[in-house]
Formats: structure tokens, sequence, C-alpha cells
């Protein structure tokens, strides 16, 4: 907003008002009906007709969304087309966790006069930048008549090429009319060319329909009677799910060229996708939000505790494991339960410390021996060190955030009188972990979730609260033995080979993949596509890539579905805390 | 070596590295007290010239510090009040060339206050009790140190100044001036009769955590550009209680400071007295400076405002280096050509990725590959 006020002057300033209220209010109005939409999207009752087509075998597709953009997915659709140098320092408001993954949340997300103004800032901080002197040889198709009156024809021409890209479908000509008639009345008030289309260009990225993905249906010719995303809520979906960004020209030339709609025209597009450099983006994207990495932004550790836990630790250790990811399952191709068990990852100066390496500035590979018991992802510093407090390290927490993000499963929350008295005593006569949590455990009404999480966690009691290894706790040698779903280990390591093979695993990838493919949680009428994806996963060894490819060409991933909500919980006297709910237990 | 290396020990010691911990950042191998890899390195992050001293100055300075620096001088002998015409080049371009040009047969125009007192800091170099030696503050009889004489008494170099409080930053903030100390060979941090010390220029810069301080278990590259080779140096020593005792050796201390100038000086017949744990080290590097280098070192690192604000005038040190000068005399001349001296120093416990090797790789990986390249089967043969 500085930007353009300094620029413009106080009759810019007065121009610029005139146009942002008119697209503020345009936006206000699209809003108030997209959050009817969302609520009553998250009520909706399954029909008979859908119960039926299930039955019947049919498919069974998902809901159509309507989902805000997530910060990430608005920068790289910026940055992807007016360049990475386009600076964009901003963070929307944060998104709910929804059935396990934050962009599950976007589909449930309503929008706030405050952030009204922060997307209007962001507008207009990215136009002043697209339309600075230096970028604009570069960036605009077209050079105008003159710098310092209207152009009917470029304005046209730059604003028909980026609307398209931003709104992700063709604009209509009437739309892009009237944008083009702000830009040229705000050039000629303001006497330049080029400030009325940074107005104008404000205005397209404040626009409901570049801030939020509302995905329309069409009629499925292949199937009668049911309903598929049109061509370009479907390219939008495949993109957001493999680019984490808005399509680009070729997937909406192939949208507009009915490309998509053929089983081989959208499985050759989707090769495309999986080929390109951006899906590393996208899975970088969908392991962050499945690993809760966004708590890293509000991680602290006891620096006196912790002196080796610098300032670069929680942002390095979310690097880390990301480019394990990425490494492993994109440039490797490795069957996805190897994550948990591989001792091949990446060190940064401020990691090395942690975990006692030798390594030069910068990023660099390692693959640790077998007595350093640092195999797989679970023995990362982002793992251990975020899922313990800032003081000590936490079984429990380890232990849940393995069932919940990792498995796929749920631990019931404590119940409001619990008494932590046992674990958080500094000055117990406990001396480990173990000994506080089986004081704690002696309370039955702890007892039931501790079952739950603790026999895993306590395996991983060998790192302390920032993931540096260590042999015990206050002199006391640390007994890491443990336990998970009916496999005893004996260490650490033991614990790795028991993820790996646990059944969960998998499933739990495919579940979180289709949520975060299909934007939203996932409905009970999606399990079977969760079924032949499963199958599919397996068949193809765990490999990742095959399991994106087929998640973007299942029809469910393109047929709409009303949802089917979960059912509520029936309401007893007293609920079986050692109960695990699994969501997806195939 | 604790005990003398044979090919079983090693191997004894090479099984216990295998099992060793390799998570901690300072960890220490199966014995508890022989570093990984029988090697420990650590870089300075704090290093400068050792100077007792009382309160007030006192004791070593009962004539109180020296008060007249550059600018002082300058203006006592050029008033400007005096309506006297004075010539740059006899002025101000005389007392700059005076500085890189120093005379030892001027007569001092201002008195130069020298250190006096029984008591220093530093170590017995020579193994005599001299009259001119000085007694530590634990005691120790035969302490060599006259250039504490020196600069005792110069506000530059004592707490709370100018000089040593910018060293301080500069080391922090530069690369060029990074001294490691790699000890090798090494059975035992807590008592080992022969291990093996080299000294090398840094490359990286030092890990600092919350608080401030310096973390152990960052890694250095070795400096090997622009003369770095000079930086690395030699010797034996042992370990005695968790103390390193060195046998004399030359080394060449590096220097960075403002505006990254870049310098070095000699410090001949060098011995390490540094209280080593496996997170870091401290005490005193003794030696004899050598004059020329340690006195180019401080007028190219420094410039005259900086002197000024310590009153430190450089040919007048210059001129007490000479006189208080006690070893390496010229075979020519006789004249001493280096002077007893002590830094007061604190390093940090690195890991030096030694050049050409960079990857990234725990202790027990850098053994094995170490063991490979050498083509032996143990790190004693290997050596």
């Amino acid at each position: 907003m500085r930007l353009v006020g300094k620029h413009f002057g106080r009759e810019g300033a007065r121009v610029r008002k005139t146009f942002v209220t008119r697209a503020l209010l345009f936006a206000a109005a699209v809003v108030l009906p997209a959050g009817v939409f969302l609520s009553g999207s998250s009520i909706v009752t399954a029909s008979a007709k859908d119960v039926e087509a299930k039955e019947a075998g049919t498919v069974v597709g998902s809901p159509r969304r309507l989902r805000l953009l997530t910060t990430q997915q608005y920068i790289n659709t910026v940055q992807y087309y007016f360049g990475p140098d386009i600076k964009i320092d901003v963070k929307f408001a944060p998104l709910e966790r929804t059935d396990g993954l934050l962009i599950a949340g976007a589909s449930v997300a309503g929008v706030s006069g405050a952030q009204i103004e922060t997307y209007q800032k962001v507008a207009s901080i990215v136009s002043a930048q697209v339309l600075s002197p230096d970028r604009r040889a570069t960036l605009l198709p077209c050079k105008p008549k003159s710098d310092k009156a209207a152009d009917d024809a470029c304005a046209e021409k730059f604003l028909g090429e980026v609307s398209n890209y931003l709104y992700r479908a063709p604009l209509s000509k009437a739309h892009l009319a009237k944008f083009v008639a702000e830009s040229n009345k705000a050039a000629t008030q303001l006497n330049d060319f080029y400030a009325g289309l940074q107005l104008a260009l404000e205005g397209v990225l404040l626009s409901p329909n570049v801030l939020f993905v509302a995905e329309r249906e069409e009629p499925d010719p292949h199937h009668p009677g049911q309903m598929r995303l049109d061509a370009h809520s479907l390219a939008s979906r495949l993109s957001l799910f493999l680019w984490n960004a808005a399509p680009d020209a070729v997937l909406r030339q192939a949208a507009a060229r009915g490309q998509l709609d053929t089983e081989k025209g959208r499985a050759k597009i989707v090769d495309m996708m999986l080929a390109s450099p951006r899906l590393e983006t996208g899975v970088r994207s969908l392991f962050d939000d499945m690993f809760g990495f966004e708590d890293f932004v509000t991680l602290a550790k006891d620096g006196v505790i912790y002196p080796y836990y610098l300032g670069e630790a929680s942002g390095d250790a979310r690097e880390q494991t990301l480019r394990t990811v990425v490494d492993q399952l994109l440039t490797k191709d490795r069957d996805y339960r190897d994550l948990y068990t591989t001792r091949e990852t990446f060190v940064s100066p401020a990691l090395a410390i942690i975990y006692g390496v030798t390594t030069p500035p910068g990023w660099h590979a390692i693959e640790f021996p077998p007595e350093a018991h640092r195999a797989g992802i679970l023995t990362q510093v982002s793992f251990l060190a975020l899922h313990s407090h800032p003081t000590r390290s936490s079984a429990t927490l380890r232990g849940k955030a393995l069932r919940e993000l990792i498995l796929c499963q749920k631990v019931p929350p404590p119940p409001a009188n619990v008494d932590f008295s046992a674990v958080n005593d500094p000055k117990s006569n406990f001396r480990t972990a173990r000994d506080r949590l089986t004081a704690h455990r002696a309370n039955p009404v702890c007892a039931g979730c501790h079952k739950i999480t603790d026999p895993m966690g306590l395996a991983l009691e060998n790192f302390d609260g920032a993931g540096q290894y260590r042999t015990d706790e206050k002199g006391t040698a640390i007994d890491a033995t443990g336990s998970l779903d009916g496999k005893d280990f004996s260490d650490v390591d033991g614990l790795s080979r028991a993820v790996h093979d646990n059944p969960a695993l998998p499933g739990c990838l495919v579940r979180r993949a289709y949520s975060y493919a299909t934007g939203g949680a996932v409905s009970l009428n999606a399990e079977p596509a969760l079924v032949e994806l499963n199958k599919n996963f397996a068949a193809q060894n765990y490999r990742l890539r095959g399991l994106l490819k087929a998640i973007a060409l299942n029809d469910a991933f393109s047929t709409v579905s009303k949802p089917v909500p979960k059912p509520e919980p029936k309401k007893t006297a007293s609920v079986p805390l050692l109960q695990v709910v699994a969501e997806n237990p195939k | 070596m604790k005990i003398k290396p044979s090919t079983m020990t090693s191997r004894i010691a090479l099984a216990g590295l295998a099992l060793a911990v390799v998570g901690g950042s300072a960890a220490i191998g199966a014995d508890d007290t022989m570093p990984p890899g029988r090697s420990i390195a650590y870089a300075a992050n704090d290093i400068k010239l050792s100077v007792y001293q009382t309160k007030d100055a006192k004791d070593e300075c009962p004539h109180g510090v020296n008060t007249l620096g550059p600018r002082e001088q300058f203006k006592l002998l050029y008033p400007q009040d005096a309506g006297q015409k004075w010539k740059f080049v006899d002025t101000q371009m005389g007392r700059e060339a005076e500085i890189w040009w120093p005379t030892l047969d001027k007569a001092e125009e201002f008195p130069f206050i020298e250190a006096e007192g029984k008591t220093a800091i530093g170590l017995d170099l020579d193994g005599k009790t001299k009259p001119s030696d000085f007694t530590s503050p634990e005691g120790k009889s035969g302490v060599d140190n006259q250039l504490y004489r020196v600069v005792g008494c110069i506000m530059n170099y004592r707490d709370g100044a100018s000089i040593i409080n910018s060293e301080r930053a500069f080391l922090l903030g530069y690369h060029f001036n990074r001294l490691l100390i790699e000890l090798t060979d090494v059975d035992s941090l807590v008592n080992d009769d022969d291990v093996t010390i080299t000294t090398y220029r840094g490359l990286d810069a030092l890990l600092r955590d919350a608080q401030g301080d310096f973390q152990a278990g960052g890694t250095e590259r070795i400096d090997m550009r622009w003369g770095g080779k000079d930086f690395v140096h030699t010797g034996k020593g042992m370990i005695v209680n968790g103390v390193l005792k060195s046998e004399p050796m030359d080394i060449l201390v590096p220097q960075q400071v403002a505006f990254s100038s870049a310098a070095a000086s000699t410090l001949r017949g060098a011995r390490f007295d540094l209280k080593l744990t496996p997170a870091k080290a401290e005490g005193l590097i003794g030696g004899y400076a050598d004059i020329e280098s340690f006195y180019r070192r401080f007028n190219r690192a420094w410039g005259t405002h900086f002197m000024s604000y310590g009153q430190q005038v450089p040919p007048m040190v210059y001129r007490a280096l000479h006189h208080l000068a006690d070893g390496y005399p010229d075979p020519e001349t006789g004249d001493n050509t280096a002077i007893s001296s002590s830094y007061s120093v604190k390093l940090v416990q690195v890991r030096i990725l030694h050049a050409g090797k960079e990857v990234a790789e725990t202790d027990s990986q850098r053994d094995a590959r170490q063991l490979a390249e050498s083509g032996t089967s143990s790190p004693s043969d290997a050596k």
C-alpha cells in the first residue's frame, strides 16, 4: 500500500481507493455465499442416491470444493508467472488442521475483513513490483503507444493473459473489458499507462476468483447421471495437487482442448506434470503439511538445556526431512516405507553439531553408520525436537505424533482433570522418562491414553528434547525397549523397523495424499477409492510417483459426489480410553 | 600416547570407536577419555596478550598509565594556536612515516611508562629463573613475559580498552583470524605423554548459541588460501591431568581486524599450556614474539586512530620491544630479535575438515576413510 501511495501521489491514492473499494465490495459479495456454501457442504448428508450408487459399484467421487488458496499456493502462483524475484513476505491467516491436514482446512475457511486487508496489501505490493520500471520490459507482452496515456490494446493483452492464468480459467470478454476500462480510466487520470495497469492488476489479484478455488461441475458423459469437475476445475485440482500452484499455460490449453476429458489425454498430462521440476514443490508441500511442520514456526528450546539447538536448527531440521523425502521418494524412487528406516539424509552445519558429524558449509548428503541409531525420519531432529517440550523430551508427544501423523490414528485427548505432577515436577526422584511415565500411568485415568503412545515413544528416549543422542538421563542408563501394535523391540532401530512394517503406514499416506489431492477432509464414501488406491500403492511397491499418478487418474479424483459425513460418536457414560480409533485400518 | 601404540592397542581403540557414541558433539570414545578418532581440535574464540592487572594499576603502573598517545603528542609537538604554520610533510606525514620506519636511536620526546612489579601472567619459557622474570599470580616463578612490561601500562591492552575489545569482536566477525589447534594421537584427554599438535588457520565462522556462548561441535575447514600453509605447524606435547603442555614450536598467529585488515605474527618457541575438556580449552600460549612481525602486525591491522584510543604510540612501542627483547639473538649482531610473551586464550572444540574432504561424515566414518586412504589396518600404522 505504501509503495503505491508513494508512487502515485495523492491523486493516485484517490483513484486507487475508488477502484480497490469496488474490488473489495466485489470480493465481499462473493465471500459471503462462499461461507454459506462451505458450511453447507460440511453438514450435507449422503443422499439415498449416493448410497445406492456406492452399493451398485458405480463411481463415487469427491465433493466439489470451494477453498482458499494457501499462502504458499499464492506465492508459487505469482512467482511461477512473474518470476522468483517478486518478493512476497506474507503469511495469510492460519488454517485449521482438518482431518490431519492444514490444506483440508482451506475448504472450511472463512475470510474476515482483516484478511481481505492483508490480501489487498499483498496485491498492491505484487502489482507494484510487476509494473516497476525495471521489470516492465520483461513482464509486459506489449509496449504502449505512450507511457503517459491509456492504451486499450496493450492493457487488454496484458490483463487478458494475466487474468486467464490467475483465474485458472478463461476470463469472459465482459469481465476483461471491466478490468481494461478501469486500467484506462486510472491511466488517464494519472497520466501514466503503467500506473493504470498496476491498479488493474491489483484488482485482479484481489478478485475472489483468484483467492478462492471454486470448482465447477458438469455432467459426466462417461457415467450418465453423474457429475464431474469441468476441465478447468480439474486442471486446477491437478495443479494444486502436484505443483501446489495454479495450472500453467500448457495445462490450461490441455483443459481448453478437452485433453483432460479422455483417459489417455489426462494420463499424458499427468505424466508431464510428474516429470516437471515443480513436482518437488508439490511433494514438499504435501509432506510439510502431513508432518505438521508448521509448528516449527513457534517451536522453542531452552538455550541453557539445549545450547546446541542453534537458531538455525528448526528451519534446517524441517528442510532436512523434506530433502530426505524428495531424495528418497522422487530422486531415488524408493519404497515409501523405507523413509522410516533409511540412514541416508542430509546435514547442515547447524544440524551437524546435534548429530555429531563433520560437514562443510551448506547441505551435504550423509549416510549414518548403523551405530549412530539414526535410521529413518523418526530419528531426525525434525520429529524428535518438534514433538518434545522446550526443556525435555516427551515419549508421549512422540508416540502421539507417530500415531496421528504417520499412522493416521487418533489418540483421545487427556481428560480435563489430569494430574501431571509426576511428569512435570523437576525435583521428583524419577530419573528417567520411563520412571516418570510409569508413575503417571498408575493413575487409571491416565493409563489408557499412555498405553497407546508411550511404548513406542519411549523407544525414542535415546534422543533428548533437541534430538541429540544420549545413552543416559541424569546418569541412569536409558531403557529404550518398547512395542508397537504387537511388535516388541529393544531400541529405536527396532521401532524404525516396526513402523516400516506397520500395515497402517502406507494406508496413512494414501489417505493423506487423497485428502490433499481433493482439497478437503476424506468423506466416508471415499472408502472404495482408498481401497483401490491402497492396492495400487502396494502393487507398485509403495512408490510415491505411482501413488500420485494413481490418485490423479482415479475417477474419484474428478467425479463429483456429495460427501458423507462421519457419524456422530455415541455419547456414553464412559469412553474407553484404550481404544485407538483407526481412521483407515486398511 | 599413554601406552606406546602397538597394533593390538590400536585395534582395541578402533573397536572402541566402533562402539563410540556418535551423537554427542563432544563425544568421548569408549574409554571415556579417548576422543573419537584419537584426535580433537579447537578454534580460538578469544585471544589477547596476557596482562596482569591490579585495581587502578597501582602495582604494575605505580607512575600511572601512558596518557600521551598519538593525538596528545601531536598536539603538544605542533600546537595549532601558536601562530606557526606547519608543513604536512613535517607533521602528519612525518609521524606516519615514523610508524612504518621507526628508528632505535631516537631519543624519546615523551616518557614511555613500562609495567613494573613482580607478578605477570605467562610461562617459564627457558627453564630458568632470572632477575627479570616474573612470578605468576598462582606463585610459579621464572615467568618469561617481557612483552608485558611493554604493553602493561598502555590502555589499549588493559581490560575495557579499545583494541582488546575490538580484537575480540573481530575474532567473531572475520574468519581469517581463526587459529585452529588439532591434537592427534590422543589416547586420553586426561593423561597422555605423547600427543601431536598441529596449528592451522581456520576458514569458517564459529557457532554461537542463544546465550551468545560458543558452541562446540562446529566444523572448520582449513584455510589454505593466501599463504595458508604458513600457518601449518606441528609439534609434540603431553597431557597431564587434563592440561596440554607442549614442547617449543614456532607458530604463526593470524589476525584480522577492522576493515578486514589481515596480518600475522610469528611466535617462536611457542608453548601451549591449555586446560582441555571435550568441549573447550583455555589457558596460555607462551613464546617469543618476533619483534618485526609483531610490530608490523599491529601497524597493518590498526590505524593511528585505533592506537590513539588507547594512547599507544607505535615507534615508542617499537623501541621498548627492542629494549626489552630477551630471545633469539641475531647471529651477526647479537641483538635479541624476539621478546618473551604470553597470550591468554579461550578455544572451543571444533571438527576439522581437512582439505579435499568436503564431505559430511561421522567420526567413525572419518576413521574408516582415513584407514582406507592410508592403506593400513590400524590408526597407529596409518601415522
